[in-house]
């Protein structure tokens, strides 16, 4: 239909339906088909044209070209059916040229005799496209940024149903978002078995409720929703803890519209933590103990202190600040006492405290001890001799603390002192014992003297008997004969002479006088044989180390001491071929003469003397050995053992010292060589003396 | 009258030779004839004392074999009438003492001797001897003459004084008779 034919009657809307139509107040529309018969205020605001445009344009002019076509046919319909139609989405262009989509609904609106009139309503989308345009937006960047964050995120509405994973979240989980998304299975991802996850609590406001079984003592507020800490076994190879986060997402009316949980992977930092927490524990108990020693130690050394056998004081100036018992015993005070004095009251006077102190200021000043000995006071009066040792201490405050360790020494200075006193008194006696002791070998030397010179006086004693008998005799003779020389010459007669010659026994005299003079000579030169044998026995001329031939010292020797050995034994000799001997001669020959007395005084009754002599190596050093060996009553091996002990002897009281063979003994030590003894009872004894022939070796 | 007989005994030849020979020249003017034996060894002097008599026995104190002391006890048992004069030059006091007393020594001298002591003493000595044999005749007599000496016995010890041994016969197994005794 096109408007030239409707010109008989200017279509026309009703006027009381005008009115009706101008109030209300969504944008409507009424034509018939061709031009805008009515558009109320809100029509014409929503195309931005007055009503005399709009009156002046088609019913869909006002369309784009996209859509007229549709509201073209839709119109017509409208006009045409009675029938409900569809709304109809058409895109209007305003007076300003914006573009507004509406919802567009027609109807026909016919008055019994009227003609038929389309009414179109319009609805405005475009706000509400454009919000949801928005909230598309909203939503592509909201999934955007949660897809996006690295930290993973989840969102659920509020049915529960995940419409968020993003990546971080799947690669945390292992699932990867197409198995979530839609689903009521957010759990999938942290628990093998379905378990409300916080934000599942959050979501239903049952978090105060049921959080802390979920989520342990870690559930608190946080300044959007809430957070904790689990260990979820699945995750990861051993589990994670996971810091978990869940708030509310609310729309534009602060209704909940979901929830939004994020998770951290905080195992790393969780096992750090509980690594440091367990140092921080270790270190607890370390310092627990360490401080539990130490207490123990103070208390140790408090009680080492107090109880130490040395005082111990600590001063500060003339202060004392601390004392131990030991401190209390030494200066004869009760402790309490003492706390009631000053250091210097235990010096014997004012100045050498002070003397003291500047003593020990040097040292002290080092850093190292001070080592003193003085004489203090105890507060009694009694003097001590005390030693000490002083340290500086630690310092606090401006005065120095010293630690003064004290020892009693008094009785040690006494004991050294009496120790002094005994030690000369010893070396008196000890000299005294000495000179004794030389006086008591004189007495041996002298009572071995004393036998050999009573062996030798009768040794003596028969040469000079029968010489001087002889010189008698002698005198005798002469005279006689010198008688009858003088008568004869006289001319004396004849029967004087005869007579003087028969008195003379002249006969006997010429026969009798050359034996008294070779007897006499003989005897003679035995006491001068005997006399040299003395000598080199003793060896006077010698008190030096010589070389001597200890065979013919062994000779001598016997010689001398023949009038002991001669009537009880044999005398067998067996010498060997010996090097001159560096010695003592004169001593060792004292020592043969002592062997070889023993040997003839354990003879009983009658036996064999054998006196053997040879050299022998041994040790790689030359060494003569004289042996003398007896056929005596020989000595038990107790007897033995005891032999060289000075004073011990097998023979009656008053019969020999003791001393011999003691003192051969330390003549034969002095010479380098040593003495064998050899012997049974019943079979007899064997001495060898062996001695370097090189002399003693240097000591 | 038979000589009288001295003994000298001492080990070393000298002293025997010197003491001969002094008394020799001492005594030769007394008017009793001396012959005077030697022996250096105790054990002949021993054997000598038990064949002939002897007036004086002169011994040393110390010898190899038999002490001077054993010697004059033998000589003591033997002889009791020989005077005993011990000549010592030894100077041990307790075993002089021991002689003097057990072997009843006479009289004592010491090396070296004088020689005018020497002759008082052997003077006296041989007194001494002569005294000692009267005194046992006389005793013997007297016995006799109361019967308690059988002249026989008598006899026997007057030889026996003048012969010591004489009046010992000692038989062997075949009841021949030993001359010669050994000690």
């Amino acid at each position: 239909m096109n408007a030239a034919t409707a010109v008989a009657t200017p279509l026309r809307v009703p006027a009381a339906a005008a009115a009706w139509l101008a109030a209300v107040s969504s944008p409507i529309l009424v034509s018939a088909g061709g031009r805008v018969l009515q558009a109320n205020a809100a029509m014409q605001r929503l195309l931005g044209h007055s009503a005399d445009a709009l009156a002046a344009m088609d019913w869909d002019a006002w369309a784009t070209d996209s859509s007229r076509d549709a509201l073209r046919q839709h119109g017509l319909r409208a006009l045409t059916s009675d029938a409900e139609l569809p709304v109809l989405e058409v895109e209007a262009c305003t007076a300003s040229g914006a573009i507004r989509v509406l919802e567009v609904s027609l109807r026909k609106l016919q008055d019994v005799d009227g003609p038929a009139l389309m009414l179109l309503t319009a609805q405005d989308l475009s706000d509400m496209r454009y919000v949801q345009q928005s909230l598309l937006d909203m939503g592509r960047l909201m999934q955007q940024i949660v897809d996006s964050d690295p930290v993973p995120s989840f969102v659920l509405n509020t049915e529960h149903v995940v419409t968020h994973w993003n990546a971080a979240c799947s690669q945390l989980t292992g699932l990867p978002a197409y198995q979530v998304l839609g689903r009521r299975e957010a759990w999938r991802g942290f628990y093998d078995a379905p378990t409300p996850l916080l934000a599942d609590l959050v979501l239903d406001e049952r978090v105060e409720a049921e959080g802390p079984a979920l989520c342990g003592s870690s559930l608190r507020r946080s300044a959007s929703g809430w957070e904790c800490e689990v260990f979820l076994p699945r995750l990861g190879t051993e589990g994670c803890w996971i810091f978990m986060s869940a708030a509310l997402l609310r729309d534009s009316e602060g209704r909940v519209s979901g929830v939004i949980g994020k998770m951290q992977d905080v195992s790393l930092r969780r096992r750090a933590q509980d690594e440091l927490r367990r140092h921080q524990q270790e270190l607890e108990e370390i310092v627990a103990a360490r401080t539990a020693e130490l207490l123990l130690t103070h208390h140790d050394l408090d009680a080492f202190l107090e109880n130490a056998p040395v005082g111990i004081v600590a001063t500060e100036g003339t202060r004392i600040v601390r004392y131990n018992r030991t401190v209390c015993d030494i200066f004869n005070l009760k402790p309490a006492d003492m706390a009631q004095c000053s250091t210097p009251d235990f010096f014997v006077s004012h100045e050498e405290y002070r003397q003291l102190v500047k003593l020990a200021a040097p040292k002290l000043a080092q850093g190292l001890g001070f080592l003193h000995e003085l004489t203090m006071r105890c507060p009694d009066g009694q003097l001590l001799w005390v030693q000490l040792i002083a340290y500086l201490g630690n310092q606090d405050g401006d005065v120095p603390r010293i630690w003064w360790l004290l020892q009693d020494r008094s009785e040690v200075m006494r004991a050294q002192r009496e120790l002094s006193e005994n030690y000369r008194d010893l070396q008196v006696t000890n000299a005294r014992l000495a000179e004794a002791q030389n006086q008591l070998l004189q007495s041996e030397k002298m009572a071995s003297l004393g036998q050999l010179a009573a062996g030798v006086a009768h040794e003596i004693n028969n040469p000079i008997g029968f010489v001087n008998s002889n010189l008698g005799s002698l005198r005798r003779y002469v005279e006689a004969l010198l008688a009858l020389l003088q008568a004869q010459e006289r001319g004396a007669p004849a029967d004087e002479l005869a007579r003087l010659r028969a008195a003379a026994d002249l006969d006997y005299l010429i026969e009798d006088l050359p034996q008294l003079l070779d007897e006499s000579e003989e005897g003679l030169s035995r006491v001068k044989k005997i006399v040299q044998d003395l000598k080199d026995f003793s060896r006077v001329d010698a008190a030096d180390w010589q070389d001597a031939d200890l065979n013919a010292g062994l000779e001598s020797t016997l010689n001398v001491v023949m009038n002991e050995v001669k009537y009880k034994a044999e005398i067998v000799r067996e010498y060997g071929p010996l090097p001159p001997v560096r010695c003592l001669a004169g001593q060792l020959n004292q020592v043969f003469m002592n062997l070889i007395v023993n040997a003839a005084h354990a003879i009983e009754g009658h036996g064999r003397l054998t006196l053997r002599t040879g050299v022998a190596a041994q040790a790689g050093r030359e060494f003569a050995w004289v042996e003398v060996q007896d056929t005596g009553v020989g000595m038990p091996p107790e007897v033995i053992k005891r032999i060289f002990e000075p004073f011990f002897t097998t023979k009656p009281v008053g019969k020999g010292t003791g001393l011999g063979l003691s003192l051969s003994f330390s003549i034969v030590q002095k010479h380098g060589g040593c003495i064998e003894v050899d012997s049974e009872p019943g079979r007899g004894t064997r001495f060898r003396v062996w001695v370097p022939v090189a002399g003693p070796v240097a000591a | 009258m038979n000589a009288l007989r001295l003994l000298l005994v001492d080990d070393e030849p000298h002293i025997l030779a010197a003491l001969s020979r002094q008394l020799r020249q001492l005594l030769r003017g007394d008017a009793v004839e001396l012959r005077i034996e030697q022996a250096a060894d105790p054990r002949e002097a021993l054997r000598l004392l038990r064949e002939r008599p002897y007036a004086l026995l002169i011994s040393d104190y110390r010898m190899p074999g038999l002490s001077g002391v054993e010697l004059l006890r033998e000589a003591r048992r033997l002889q009791p009438h020989c005077t005993r004069i011990l000549l010592s030059g030894q100077v041990d006091r307790d075993g002089l003492a021991g002689a003097i007393n057990e072997a009843a020594v006479h009289r004592f001298m010491s090396k070296p001797w004088r020689d005018d002591e020497l002759a008082r003493e052997v003077r006296a000595g041989l007194a001494e001897h002569e005294r000692l044999r009267r005194e046992a005749e006389t005793l013997d007599q007297v016995a006799a003459e109361a019967g308690r000496l059988s002249p026989q016995d008598r006899e026997l010890r007057r030889l026996e004084r003048l012969e010591p041994g004489i009046t010992r016969v000692v038989r062997d197994n075949d009841g021949a008779v030993l001359m010669d005794l050994d000690a």
